[in-house]
């Protein structure tokens, strides 16, 4: 006979009063859950259309053909960005309930799809808005009238534009690194595979 | 879609059974009071809702074990930017001090020190470790982690191991 360990001893000593929960209560649980993605979505809408009224209403006020340009790729690019973190947060567990699938695959696959978002955040969060931002900054700088030689405008333009670039790069640059520390998860996994595998060619 | 009468008749006899093994979970997963019990009524939600899926030649052990953590994996996902350190094990090699983990389990608070340390774990090392506390054998801990049997006993011994050193260094 083999002994029990203490730890589970110890362990089962964790009872307290026993919690379960009434299929109202689930119900009601699901409706939270629906409001709850609601208000992110919510939340998520709410941005886009802060972003749309000011560069609408800069659409709306200054006439310079260039700007209204520049404006409408930044709202377009907004309504992308809008559109795609959406697509992203609405996991199939907030559809179709959690996975029963093996812990381990569950884990990488989880890992693996926010490593897959966080390397591509340069094509869908940060290069959309790169066409209006340009036009944008060109058409404030150039197309609107005033007594500044052109040296100086373009050095207001190049300023502004590096600016714009050191924030986009920095953004990146976060996104890149919090991607390798996932990549350090996603390998660790990997590797309790390879042991298994290694181990069935040691007990062979 | 709603769950039917057979979905929900799943969910009570799951609940019934598994009810004190979801709060041990929650507790060894999260230590504010509040997001525990968000957690722990979050697992009773998906178990519920993961029936309209349940498949049959799995059993409802099995099933039960893999939602709930799945469940913890994804909470402790959103929320790991707060933990500090984690424990790594890999590189232990040593057998299990069994006087040392004789004497953590004789302490008052033996419980709570044994989920703080759970919670700096990895998560794949949380879950073998509270699947192999829960009393299950290697050959169901590797059907709800899809790990082999030999690889999740080297684990726990080495997690027994490190945890027996852990506590011994917390007492000097």
């Amino acid at each position: 006979m083999t002994d029990r360990d203490p730890l589970h001893a110890l362990w089962a000593s964790d009872q307290g009063e026993k919690f379960t929960m009434s299929i109202a209560e689930l119900t009601a649980r699901s409706e939270t859950f629906r409001t709850r993605i609601l208000w992110r979505n919510l939340i998520e809408y709410c941005a886009a259309l802060l972003v749309i009224g000011i560069f609408g209403w800069m659409i709306y006020v200054i006439p310079v053909w260039s700007v209204k340009i520049g404006a409408g790729l930044i709202i377009a690019a907004a309504l992308y960005i809008s559109w795609r973190l959406n697509k992203i947060a609405s996991t199939l567990e907030e559809e179709n309930g959690m996975s029963a699938e093996h812990l381990i695959h569950y884990h990488q696959r989880a890992l693996i799809r926010q490593r897959d978002a966080l390397r591509s955040v340069w094509r869908w969060y940060l290069l959309p808005f790169v066409p209006g931002l340009v036009v944008f900054i060109l058409g404030v700088t150039f197309a609107v009238p005033t007594e500044a030689p052109f040296w100086a405008l373009a050095l207001t333009a190049l300023i502004n534009l590096s600016f714009c670039a050191a924030i986009f790069g920095a953004v990146w640059a976060l996104n890149v690194f919090a991607a390798r520390k996932l990549d350090i998860e996603i390998q660790a996994l990997e590797s309790l595979s390879l042991s298994d595998a290694e181990e069935e060619v040691g007990t062979a | 879609m709603k769950p039917s009468q057979i979905e929900n008749q799943l969910y009570h006899a799951a609940a019934e059974e598994f009810a004190y093994a979801m709060q041990r979970l929650a507790r060894a997963t999260e230590a504010n009071p509040g997001r525990r019990d968000d957690l722990l009524q979050d697992m009773h939600f998906q178990l519920w809702k993961s029936f309209s899926s349940y498949d049959e030649r799995c059993s409802l052990k099995t099933w039960v074990y893999r939602v709930i953590h799945n469940v913890a994996a994804s909470h402790i996902d959103r929320e790991k930017r707060r933990s500090v350190e984690s424990v790594d094990i890999d590189e232990i090699t040593r057998q299990p001090d069994a006087a040392d983990l004789t004497e953590l389990v004789a302490q008052e608070d033996g419980l709570t020190k044994l989920h703080a340390w759970i919670r700096k774990l990895k998560l794949a090392d949380r879950q073998i470790l509270t699947l192999y506390l829960e009393e299950l054998s290697a050959a169901e801990i590797s059907e709800i982690t899809g790990l082999k049997p030999g690889a999740i006993a080297t684990r726990i011994s080495r997690l027994k191991a490190k945890l027996a050193e852990d506590f011994k260094e917390a007492r000097l």
